[in-house]
């Protein structure tokens, strides 16, 4: 028989129900949700896996608010931490650093709390007053997953306030950034105001206006509605416009004229003009259309900032860094701020944690996990007094360690102050509209040159009126609506795809693209979930009693990743434990002896030849024969994980891109990705953070536009100096790098897709410069000619804003009907492209 | 005419009344978090009619006061 691996199913099925030390085998824990085998608590006639959830319950009960099981989807508690774990927060200088305010009588703070997920979540979280009286508020920020709660100091420590939420489940993400940045990002409420008041003055100018387009006027009235209507414009011009000429002017000192120029260029004028209108009494001067522009503008402004709160597309090697270690100080241990620690000191690091600096391993077996750092898969034994980086996280028991440097100053936050770092990607600014204004002001100011040379012969008198309706019709409203209304939209498509974009320039850097170089581990490879299934006879509870006591004392990979395959429960000690290397393991456990390896390993002193055959393994796989006494078992099938889809993907990007691939590992895996790779790839291994900027910085350099994609802080580097770096992530709450984009790991196979939709979604932008182009060019023909009118212009330039945007919205929606029309899940990209390697054969 | 004058005050004195109660609407933070509060109004009320909030000193019953 066959069946893959999960652990509902060992649980269900494959445990028998005589176990020993299992009250109730099958069932669930009430609050978590794991299950309860081997230590169940059962209180209340409700089911509990250990103690603490017990208690997380009891808590919830005792202050009615058990209406939280119902709300919650299935059962959202987690476990605690264990207890000491924060400790380090009763340090006054570390809690100041986090706290936003604080007196004798209340203290306020912001926690992200990356683990809430539902509406229930939000109500428990705003209930906290009534499990612990010390709390005095708490309002949930769900977009952002921050919880703003003030406390009171006299009541409560810090530390009681986050032991609390990591009690109940919610275990707050506290980083070194958050105490060195200081103060967080203040809310950014100033488009708000502007688009508020610029809404005011535009429908009341409108008001005044509409009488002077009937001509209904008697000129006592006329003259006071102009000078409302001034009165009206000038909030919107002093305040609301005021982004504006910051940003033309900050381009100008820069030595460019981006879009914003001929706007504030077109609003100076218009105000200026028409005040002069109304003061001399010329006319009534065109403080309708001056209000309308800035209003559609801010509009068009608002809607392109779509921003993900929950991702960070910044962060630093501080997000990633706890905010304290551990360190000793002969025999004391304390819990001091990263920041404090200083070379020299003597740290300790448990399962599980993070080096904090570059150090020198004292005493300890040290297994340093660096995948997340160098891209190497494996975790590394390291030998005593050897040098130990920053950012590696260990995997075994405690290790000592004495620091060579302070944080600053690693390995891997040297690589932070990299060039690549300090360079301005001027993300913000579109390439696409400063390019048109480049070229679009000299052209416009040309005009208005030419028109004032013209009628200089013809009527010298109107000369003013001529030059300023040029620059009045030319103010590129239309112009300027088209990109944001398009990024807007596509950002907002992508988005609900599955891949976030930093700002809507990103949309021009992946349609320029032409290389996509991917990081093999945890990219390419999904290091968390190879595959794992088993073939042989049905195995029993006790059979998974034994491996997992077996697989336990062993730090193979294979052996991890089958450990980690089972479903937790008890183990038992061992006797006669050997490991031979390379070949597998054996040992004696509760009297039955079990060997766990390679075929030849498994089968010794076996005279059979029903061993299942090695030519039937699987492209990518390694085998793990299991034996109990005197039976071969059966095997396990663990594939190396490409990521699902990863085929279809290498597929269809390679008719357009040339592709490339940056390994932190070893090259192991070259022949397989050889194989699944185009000819003509760049397959490079062995590549240090360093390397694979270099790497990066070179390809650009012969010409190429870089897409990298990558998961790592070994990525870091050349996604920041690539032209778009997309982070990818398969938990949206987790650290990524710093990058352009963000994609969902579930959606990596739909990569080509979102490249062509952002190359259409540019080609609509050029067709809808064609289109404001031309409404340009009539309202010229008004202004050159001496007839533009308040009234062509109050017609012309909302006629113009209004198609333009209807234009965009609906082509982007037809790009992403289109594009995304044929989508194939992952799943069916596997069996589309390679049926017979992702499914081991039944024996 | 001059009946235009009143009329032209009281409108511009209602927008303008609107407008502040809309800055007042950003200032208070109701545009910061479009999302938490459509989910806050489905909860129930809490089930103890006893278990209000205790006064908070220096939000004077705005929980939006920054």
């Amino acid at each position: 028989m066959e069946f893959k691996i999960s652990s509902s199913r060992f649980a269900s099925a494959h445990v028998p129900e005589n176990q020993e030390a299992a009250p109730d085998v099958a069932a669930s824990c009430f609050h978590c949700g794991t299950s309860c085998e081997g230590n169940g608590i059962v209180s209340e006639q409700k089911n509990f896996c250990c103690r603490g959830c017990r208690t997380v319950y009891t808590l919830l009960a005792s202050n009615q608010l058990d209406g939280y099981y119902s709300v919650a989807d299935a059962h959202p508690g987690q476990r605690a931490a264990e207890p000491g774990a924060y400790a380090w927060l009763d340090q006054d200088a570390t809690a100041q650093k986090l706290l936003d305010y604080r007196d004798e009588k209340q203290a306020r703070l912001r926690l992200r709390l990356p683990d809430m997920h539902c509406a229930a979540c939000i109500w428990l979280l705003e209930q906290l007053y009534r499990i612990q009286p010390g709390i005095t508020r708490s309002e949930v920020d769900f977009p952002r997953r921050e919880i703003d709660l003030s406390y009171d100091p006299s009541r409560l420590s810090l530390r009681q306030v986050v032991e609390l939420l990591d009690t109940l489940g919610y275990p707050p993400a506290l980083s070194l950034a958050d105490t060195t940045d200081g103060q967080k990002a203040p809310k950014d409420r100033k488009l708000w105001y502007a688009l508020g008041i610029a809404g005011f003055c535009f429908g009341n100018v409108m008001l005044l206006s509409f009488p002077e387009y009937l001509s209904l006027t008697d000129p006592g009235l006329a003259v006071v509605f102009r000078w409302l209507a001034m009165v009206f414009s000038i909030p919107v011009v002093v305040y609301s416009a005021r982004s504006y000429y910051t940003s033309a002017w900050k381009g100008l000192r820069h030595g460019m004229i981006n879009m914003d120029v001929p706007i504030a260029l077109g609003i100076l004028v218009l105000f200026v003009r028409s005040s002069m209108d109304v003061v001399l009494g010329w006319g009534p001067g065109y403080f309708d259309s001056l209000s309308g522009l800035v209003f559609f503008l801010l509009i068009g402004r608002a809607y392109q900032r779509k921003t993900y709160h929950l991702l960070a597309f910044d962060r630093d090697y501080r997000s990633y860094f706890p905010i304290a270690a551990t360190r000793l100080l002969g025999n004391d241990e304390s819990t001091v701020g990263l920041s404090d620690l200083k070379a020299g000191d003597q740290v300790l690091v448990r399962n599980g944690e993070l080096i904090p600096a570059d150090a020198r391993l004292l005493a300890g077996e040290a297994r340093i996990d660096y995948s997340f750092v160098t891209g190497e898969a494996e975790a590394v034994k390291v030998a005593p007094e050897a040098v130990l980086h920053a950012g590696g996280r260990q995997r075994g028991g405690p290790i000592r360690m004495v620091l060579e440097k302070e944080v600053a100053e690693g390995y891997l936050t040297r690589l932070w102050t990299h060039d690549a770092f300090r360079k301005n990607k001027e993300a913000e600014v579109s390439r696409l509209s400063e390019k048109v204004a480049r070229r679009f002001t000299p052209a416009v100011l040309l005009i208005a040159l030419g028109a004032a040379v013209v009628w200089a012969f013809i009527d010298a008198g109107q000369i003013w009126n001529i030059v300023s309706a040029v620059l009045i019709v030319a103010c590129p409203c239309a112009l300027a609506l088209s990109t944001p209304f398009t990024f807007g939209h596509i950002l907002r498509v992508f988005g609900r795809k599955g891949l976030f974009l930093k700002g809507p320039a990103v949309v021009e850097q992946l349609a320029a693209v032409d290389m996509v170089v991917f990081d093999k581990t945890g990219t390419l490879t999904e290091t968390r979930r190879s595959e794992v299934s088993f073939e042989g006879d049905e195995l029993a509870g006790e059979d998974l009693v034994a491996m997992r006591s077996l697989l336990q004392g062993s730090v193979h990979p294979l052996s991890r990743r089958l450990f980690a395959e089972l479903p937790p429960g008890p183990v038992r000690d061992l006797s006669d434990f050997r490991e031979e290397k390379g070949k597998g393991l054996r040992a004696e456990v509760s009297g039955r002896r079990i060997w766990m390896g390679s075929r030849e390993f498994v089968a010794d002193g076996l005279e059979t030849d029903d061993l299942p055959n090695e030519a039937n393994k699987a492209v990518n796989s390694s085998l793990v024969y299991l034996r109990t006494d005197r039976h071969i078992r059966g095997r396990f099938v663990i594939k190396q994980a490409w990521r699902q889809g990863m085929e279809g993907l290498v597929h269809d990007l390679a008719s357009e891109y040339r592709l490339g691939i940056l390994s932190g590992d070893h090259d192991g895996a070259r022949a397989d990705l050889e194989d699944m790779m185009p000819s003509g790839s760049e397959l490079r291994f062995r590549q240090s953070p360093g390397d694979k900027l270099d790497w990066i910085r070179k390809l650009q350099a012969a010409g190429n536009q870089v897409a990298m994609v990558g998961d790592g802080l070994n990525d870091a580097g050349a996604l920041q100096q690539s032209d778009a770096g997309i982070a990818l992530t398969d938990d949206l709450s987790a650290f990524t790098p710093a990058s352009d984009a963000i994609v969902r790991g579930s959606v990596l196979h739909e990569l080509p897709l979102f490249f062509s939709a952002a190359r259409k979604g540019i080609r609509l932008i050029h067709i809808s410069f064609v289109i404001s182009f031309l409404y340009n060019l009539v309202g010229l023909g008004f202004a050159v000619t001496g007839h533009l009118s308040p009234l062509v212009a109050a017609i012309l330039m909302p006629a113009s804003s209004v198609s333009v945007v209807l234009f965009t919205t609906i082509g982007v929606r037809w790009i992403a009907f289109r594009v995304w029309r044929n989508v194939k899940s992952a799943e069916e990209c596997v069996a589309e492209y390679s049926p017979e390697k992702h499914t081991p054969q039944p024996l | 005419m001059t009946i235009i004058y009143l009329l032209i005050a009281c409108s511009v004195a209602i927008a303008g009344l609107f407008l502040g109660l809309f800055l007042w609407s950003v200032k208070s933070g109701q545009y910061d978090d479009a999302e938490t509060p459509a989910m806050r109004m489905l909860f129930e009320n809490p089930l103890k009619p006893d278990a209000s909030p205790p006064a908070d000193p220096q939000h004077d019953g705005s929980q939006f006061q920054d």
